[in-house]
């Protein structure tokens, strides 16, 4: 199990190291100059070599990369003299356009995101979870086949239609009030109600994976000689069902919403646009309108790592839930 | 100041810089224009009470009044702290005029306006109930200099005796010696050069008084403190802002602001398609908000016929000229004849309805110094029927001028579908004059590297602007003296450089009678037109809704045609 994670754990800070590797170079090929963006209306050639050497772009293009990977151990100086503003470790770079350290920036955004992902991870489960066993329970009967047509249905929706389709039907026609971010913090209620809509979207598309998963897995496992024998030994059908069809059906959906929360928690920015809901994928597209490259790579690393943990948890989970599996 | 917007993404206000940004980009997207009105015709006045709303897709770039320099942070700064003037209240070319604000007067020049004299209000307090004294305002106008705090307008610090040696007020603990404060009401300002158009600058926000004890530098972003109607009470940046009443703000000491919410709250992290709906739907908290963001094309037909909506729909113009520019140093641009015959064979009128109209894109233009400014003067020197230009002139220019088989020009055009959709149909108009139009498609992300680089540019580049100020000193300085060529960043994209013609904005900017300069704009603006340095195309013009609640509003043109939300009552 140790060798496992040690094993693991090593081929996620490679695989970062790649994923870093390839942005800058993508960022690099554009070959437009990002320190225009900060040097002002009127940009003279001395403000703006000033701006390029603030920034560190003066430098060579692996130069750079060497610089920002110290300053991730280190932290960084931006600027000289009175004008130097410290970025600390782990310093993921210093954004030229809103002028605070990445990091500032994500933390700042990544709650949004949290409150989005966790509240939508958990309505998807429970929708699809419960649909699918209901539609398993109930295979092909007038019950089974609507679920399973509308999640076919939902499956091939784009989570843009669904968004502006909630936002007409409950906002422009029903008269509710449009979702802002709220705080928990400032508002639990306020919080909880903003972020339904958003969740609701998100459910929408993702359970249904999950209904589908869950129906097929669920039938195949109450076909296994061990539902027979727990049928056999007296066992009510509820815990035929619960304890032993759906524990033996849940390890593939552990996997999957692993790899759906950690895509989410990096920014689900198509949702958090048409809600107006400033998390991590509105900071990723607006970092790429504006070419600000640290804020490009802090949140594509930031992204990539909770795909790359969450993938780990998954696999871990999923030998813990399914006795067959050992980790080597 | 000026608006403006990325093509790909909504239109963000701007003042002058960004205000480039997006309108060169709204040649191929859109700058807006619309049919309805551009101030509240109910007779009704502000009344005091109520929360007002405001809905935007981007938050302020800085609200520290030595960054603020676009138009959103503008009109909001006017609620956190007052200048030395500011605009008086009114839409239209009214609303161009200079007043006092924290001054008695907007000032008394001497020394052939290289020397101005102000004198404050008496009794003027900031949110503490403490005085507002001149030596704050120097120290807010030293704040610009700081390297910490570059984005502001440079106008006052590059004017100042000094101003070039000066590093601000954190490095230099000794001040800056042109500005005086001999007493705590009196501010005298010393320039290198005869600065008549002082009392505009003066209404920018880097003259707003900041006190050194309450200054936090770069933090001071996020809570100004306050001398306007309005406290910041809380501020996400990038997501929500809440004001509240300054309680030492005195109405009587104001003529500018009605400040009549007791409220303020913003959501500014909104998508662009989703702000139109939701002022088109006039739900709930939504009666009560303004937005500055412009209507999307796509709803402009819908929110200006459906009468229901198109009474809350705002229009007017924004200051900005939309034009494309004619590189003066590139074959075969470089030849004056070459560059008329392009004016003449232009067919405005067909790019414009494949721009999306008058609604989208603005009325046709014929100089650079647009209408909103008082040196602007009617003429049109290459005249044709509906401005559809004429190909058979054109071709004919173009063989005396010794091209008797016509030539090729390059364009950087924005790879957008609109885009190339405008520069298909001049394309086409074009070919009729001989004019061999070659289309060079530039991603949005790179247009202003590559049009900002007089080595990369191309013969003919789309671009917009809107002045600082509303007068041409903020027009046509920056965009067409020898100077103002840069080898990057570069916003001379005529790359037009003649001495005579430096010669006479010097003049110009110099001139402390207003009748006099504005005649001598209107020959510079004349000369641009004649020496065929552009193609005016547009003067821009805003559309937007606000919420049904919202009274007492107008256009407010030194805001680029966003609503004047100091004025505004939801009562």
């Amino acid at each position: 199990m140790t060798r496992y994670l040690v094993r693991r754990v090593l081929a996620l800070i490679a695989l970062l190291f790649a994923v870093l590797v390839v942005t800058f170079v993508i960022f690099f090929s554009l070959q437009s100059n990002p320190a225009l963006k900060s040097c002002g209306r009127v940009c003279s050639p001395e403000r703006l070599k000033a701006v390029e050497h603030k920034f560190g772009l003066d430098k060579s293009q692996p130069e750079q990369f060497v610089i920002y990977l110290k300053g991730f151990v280190e932290g960084r100086d931006f600027g000289e003299g009175d004008a130097v503003r410290r970025c600390p470790a782990p310093c993921l770079g210093y954004s030229f356009k809103s002028d605070v350290p990445v990091l500032t920036l994500i933390e700042s955004d990544f709650p949004v995101t949290l409150s989005i992902a966790v509240g939508a991870a958990v309505l998807w489960l429970l929708m699809g979870v419960v649909t699918g066993v209901i539609s398993a329970l109930r295979a092909g009967t007038r019950v089974d086949r609507s679920i399973v047509g509308i999640s076919t249905a939902t499956l091939s929706l784009p989570t843009q239609l669904v968004g502006y389709l909630l936002l007409l039907l409950f906002c422009v026609k029903g008269g509710v009030a449009f979702p802002h971010y709220v705080r928990i913090a400032d508002s639990p209620w306020g919080w909880f109600t903003n972020l339904l809509l958003p969740w609701i979207t998100l459910a929408i598309i993702y359970s249904a994976v999950y209904t589908r998963l869950t129906r097929s897995q669920m039938m195949e496992s109450m076909q296994e000689d061990f539902i027979r024998t727990a049928r056999g030994k007296g066992l009510s059908e509820r815990k035929v069902t619960y304890k032993h069809g759906a524990r033996a059906a849940l390890p593939p959906l552990i996997v999957i919403f692993g790899l759906d929360l950690g895509g989410l928690l990096g920014g689900a920015f198509v949702t958090e646009r048409i809600f107006g809901m400033p998390g991590l994928g509105n900071l990723a597209v607006k970092s790429i309108v504006d070419l600000d490259l640290p804020v490009i790579l802090g949140v594509t690393i930031f992204g990539a790592f909770f795909i790359l943990v969450a993938n780990l948890v998954a696999d871990i989970a999923y030998a813990l839930t399914d006795p067959k599996v050992v980790l080597q | 100041m000026a608006r403006s917007s990325l093509a790909l993404t909504p239109r963000v206000p701007r003042y002058a810089t960004a205000a480039v940004a997006v309108c060169a980009l709204a040649l191929t997207a859109a700058c807006g224009g619309g049919s309805s009105k551009t101030t509240d015709t109910s007779g009704s006045k502000g009344t005091v009470g109520g929360t007002l709303y405001y809905l935007s897709n981007s938050d302020f770039g800085h609200l520290d009044p030595a960054r603020n320099y676009v138009t959103d942070a503008g009109d909001f700064g006017r609620l956190l702290y007052r200048t030395l003037t500011t605009y008086a209240p009114a839409g239209g070319i009214p609303g161009t005029k200079v007043i006092p604000d924290l001054a008695t007067d907007t000032g008394t020049p001497s020394d052939n306006a290289k020397t101005w004299k102000f004198t404050i209000k008496k009794g003027l307090k900031y949110e503490d109930g403490s005085v507002i004294t001149t030596k704050d305002i120097k120290y807010g106008v030293e704040r610009t200099f700081s390297e910490l705090l570059p984005e502001g307008a440079p106008y006052i610090k590059d004017a100042l005796v000094g101003g070039d040696a000066y590093k601000g007020p954190y490095k230099d603990k000794a001040g800056l010696a042109s500005i005086e404060t001999p007493d705590d009401t009196t501010i005298i300002f010393h320039f290198k050069e005869p600065f008549a158009d002082f009392p505009y600058a003066a209404a920018l926000p880097g003259t707003a008084p900041v006190p050194q004890a309450k200054d936090t530098n770069t933090k001071y972003d996020l809570r100004p403190f306050s001398s306007g109607p309005y406290i910041l009470s809380s501020y996400q940046v990038g997501k929500t802002f809440t004001m509240t009443r300054n309680k030492y703000w005195d109405r009587s000491t104001d003529k500018a602001r009605g400040a009549y919410p007791d409220t303020v709250i913003g959501y500014v992290s909104l998508d662009g398609a989703t702000i139109d709906q939701r002022m088109i739907a006039d739900n709930g908290e939504d009666k009560n908000a303004v937005t500055f963001k412009l209507v999307e094309p796509e709803n402009v037909t819908k929110v200006t016929s459906d009468p229901a909506i198109k009474s809350r729909v705002i229009t007017g113009p924004d200051g900005s000229i939309v034009y494309t520019a004619m590189d003066t140093t590139k074959k075969p641009t470089s030849d004056i004849k070459v560059r008329q015959a392009l004016e003449v064979a232009w067919p405005k009128k067909a790019a414009r309805i494949a721009g999306g109209g008058p609604l989208v894109t603005g009325d046709f233009a014929h100089d650079v110094i647009p209408p909103s400014l008082s040196s602007h003067q009617d003429f049109n020197l290459y005249p044709t029927t509906d401005d559809a230009g004429d190909p058979v002139k054109a071709k004919k220019m173009l063989a005396d001028a010794g091209y008797p088989n016509g030539v090729t020009v390059t364009v950087g055009v924005v790879a957008t579908a609109t885009g190339q959709k405008v520069a298909a149909v001049i394309k086409e108009g074009l070919a009729k004059a001989g004019i061999n139009y070659k289309i060079q498609l530039i991603d949005a992300s790179k247009y202003y590297d590559i049009i900002g680089t007089p080595a990369k540019q191309p013969n003919l580049v789309g671009y917009a602007w809107i002045a600082d100020w509303p007068a041409a000193s903020t027009v046509i300085p920056p965009l067409f003296t020898c100077g103002a060529i840069q080898p990057q960043g570069n916003i001379n994209v005529s790359n037009y450089c003649n001495k005579d013609f430096d010669a006479k904005v010097a003049q110009a900017k110099a001139e402390t009678d207003l009748k006099k300069a504005d005649k001598l704009w209107g020959e510079l603006d004349r000369k641009l037109v004649e020496d065929a340095v552009v193609i005016p195309r547009y003067y821009g013009k805003s559309i937007s809704i606000q919420g049904s609640n919202i009274k007492n509003y107008w256009s407010a043109l030194p805001f680029g045609g966003q609503v004047d939300v100091a004025n505004v009552s939801v009562k």
